[in-house]
């Protein structure tokens, strides 16, 4: 996977390209928008970070000529305009998501992954499996431990993206965002009330607990170790 | 800034409204007095010397028929009788023994009646006055010899000079008060737009709470006025919600920031950080973010930037997902939530942003009622009410609620930020929705009213 960071903040930049390197991408940098113009359309990316406010050429204006000059490659903008304008500006210009600033790195890979992996075939798989967890998407049922468990809708909207990024931590906000489509920070626990509840009712069939609760950043679907 | 002020006397004065308008009242009212005077000066004097002329032409006609009529000595014994008897006419006859009559000389340049001219006399002999005198007569060829008949017009020439000294003085007077009321009025005008342009001059210095006088007479400059001091009121109420927002920003931040650091503090004295600690420093920071956000967002609505996306937006529809997403949090106190439509509500507004306020409102009820109770929330046709159990919001307390991090004491001790019902607020008003409250016996209302 090749990734390219285009931020000009050097702490931001190198925190991003260590993160990712240290998860086996290959890396490349650019410090203004202009470097990151040319790496952009000359080299073949998987994904590119963008920040907004860049030296030489903003961000917005990037991602314009890039999407002008016909390069589809996948856009994560990092930005600290955090405005639900300012994202909807970001994501029209041509942006595939847009992450603000603060974030977490998790986050950001997470983000990152969706991407690369979004256009290839997985819609023909029908069951989502982890462990002893059966997710069937068109009879819509959920077996655990080979009882059946009944999930009111949005449980099961919440289980099926978990499960579809199993093994990756999800943000509360990522949560939100994805599965109830509001973007704005719910503030209280109410992700967290929302997740309990379905492990709950995973648990109460018995085997192992699946959800897994990653303290300081969000969730995980994983086999337990 | 362009700046008066800055110029020489001269160029200010010419520069200066004040002037012009002075000049161009006093030039005008001089106008139509001028013409208004000259206007009965013409007509009257005019109708009193056609009178005269009249009687010149009469007394000349009778004076022609009795020259026809009579031997030259009844004649000339007329012209005499009428040069000593009538005062108000002068004449003259060149018979063949001289001249006959008040004059001694034939004025030589007076046409034949019924023409009429005007000749100078040297007053002296026959009026009385030793000015020279213009006096209008007439001529006619007898059968004795030419006669030249005058209107005596040593009164009424006393009367235009008189008359004409009076207008000279009207219009000095009328050019005087011109002046003086001119500049006055004018003064009195530009007072207020002096008034007005000072005011603006010290906003544009910085004292915001510079007021532009209002008058109660309501004219167009008390409307000015007003609408400068609308304005001025608009900047000062940002400018102080700024202030309190930058001073409630650091207030409520420094807390949570300062125990980060004592936090922070310990970890290096201890020499190490367990994961532990880290994720509690990591918390506390999530929070001074979640404010700063929080507040941040509220005024960037609040003040308008950013434009909203607005649709139609079904409400009984948000409530539902409302209920949807809030009814765990619900049961976590065993309290249950209904939605109640009683009709029908579709707004204009921005779905995203009136899921939050009614989010807000229910999970606000969920917090503060008590265990096992019930909450409601009611659509009708032009409201949205989230009703609750609880013990509501003191009366005296309703108002202060929407500011920016105001908590009631109750509520300090549970978490949250303060800025809810401020969001509530600010969002309610992009929409042209009205809050209230209800405090009734044994219930708590919330009360979003959207204007139709």
């Amino acid at each position: 996977m090749k990734l390219l960071v285009v931020e000009d903040d050097q702490t931001t930049r190198e925190y991003i390209a260590k993160g990712f390197t240290e998860h086996g991408w290959t890396v490349d940098v650019a410090d203004n928008g202009r470097d990151g113009l040319f790496l952009a359309s000359g080299e073949n990316y998987d994904i590119i970070v963008l920040d907004r406010m860049l030296p030489q050429m903003e961000g917005l204006k990037v991602l314009a000529a890039l999407r002008a000059s016909e390069n589809k490659t996948p856009v994560i903008i990092l930005s600290a305009l955090d405005g639900v304008d300012e994202r909807i500006k970001g994501l029209k210009q041509g942006g595939d998501d847009y992450l603000c600033k603060p974030f977490s790195f998790g986050e950001l890979l997470v983000r990152a992954e969706i991407l690369t992996r979004r256009g290839r075939v997985e819609t023909t798989e029908s069951t989502l499996t982890i462990s002893d967890l059966e997710m069937d998407l068109l009879s819509r049922r959920v077996v655990k431990n080979q009882i059946e468990v009944t999930l009111q809708p949005r449980e099961f909207q919440l289980l099926r993206f978990l499960l579809e990024h199993k093994d990756q931590v999800i943000s509360r906000t990522m949560l939100f965002e994805s599965v109830w489509d509001y973007h704005f920070d719910p503030g209280s626990n109410i992700i967290d009330v929302h997740v309990a509840k379905l492990r709950k009712k995973l648990d109460a069939a018995g085997g192992a607990s699946l959800i897994q609760t990653v303290r300081g950043a969000g969730y995980v679907l994983r086999e337990s170790a | 800034m362009f700046s008066v002020s800055r110029l020489n006397p001269l160029s200010r004065l010419r520069a200066s409204s004040l002037l012009r308008y002075t000049l161009l009242h006093t030039a005008i009212v001089l106008l139509l007095c001028g013409s208004a005077l000259w206007l009965v000066k013409v007509y009257s004097l005019g109708f009193y010397q056609q009178r005269q002329d009249q009687f010149v032409l009469e007394q000349l006609n009778s004076l022609a028929s009795l020259a026809r009529s009579s031997s030259e000595s009844e004649f000339v014994s007329a012209v005499r009788q009428l040069a000593e008897e009538n005062r108000q006419v002068l004449v003259v006859f060149k018979s063949s023994n001289g001249y006959l009559g008040n004059l001694n000389y034939l004025p030589e340049t007076v046409p034949l009646s019924p023409a009429m001219g005007s000749f100078w006399i040297l007053g002296d002999s026959v009026l009385g006055d030793s000015r020279f005198q213009k006096v209008r007569g007439s001529r006619i060829n007898s059968r004795w010899g030419p006669l030249v008949l005058a209107y005596n017009s040593s009164d009424f020439n006393l009367f235009v000079s008189r008359f004409t000294l009076a207008l000279y003085t009207a219009m000095v007077v009328v050019l005087l008060v011109g002046l003086v009321t001119g500049f006055l009025f004018s003064r009195k005008v530009l007072a207020r737009l002096r008034g007005i342009n000072r005011v603006t001059a010290k906003v544009g210095e910085g004292q915001l709470a510079a007021r532009a006088p209002v008058s109660h007479r309501g004219d167009e400059f008390d409307e000015l006025s007003g609408h400068i001091n609308h304005m001025l009121e608009q900047i000062e109420d940002s400018v102080e919600a700024i202030a309190s927002v930058t001073s409630s920003i650091a207030h409520d931040l420094r807390t949570p920031l300062s125990r980060l650091r004592i936090k922070l503090d310990g970890y290096l004295q201890k020499g190490s950080a367990g994961v532990e600690d880290i994720l509690e420093a990591q918390a506390e920071l999530d929070t001074v973010l979640h404010t700063f956000n929080a507040m941040l967002e509220l005024t960037k609505l609040e003040y308008g930037q950013g434009n909203l996306e607005f649709a139609r937006c079904d409400l009984a529809d948000i409530a539902s997902k409302v209920v949807e997403l809030a009814e765990p949090l619900a049961e976590v106190g065993e309290q249950s939530l209904m939605l109640e439509v009683q009709q029908a509500l579709v707004v204009q507004g921005n779905h995203q942003l009136l899921f939050r306020i009614l989010f807000n409102l229910v999970e606000n009820a969920i917090k503060y009622s008590p265990e096992g109770s019930e909450i409601n929330i009611r659509i009708d046709q032009d409201s949205v009410s989230v009703i609750d159990q609880g013990t509501g919001i003191p009366e005296s307390e309703q108002e202060k609620v929407f500011q920016r991090l105001y908590r009631l004491d109750q509520s300090r001790t549970t978490p949250g930020h303060g800025l809810g019902l401020s969001l509530v607020k600010v969002v309610a008003d992009r929409h042209n929705a009205r809050i209230s409250f209800e405090n009734g016996e044994g219930f708590f209302a919330v009360k979003l009213t959207f204007q139709r």
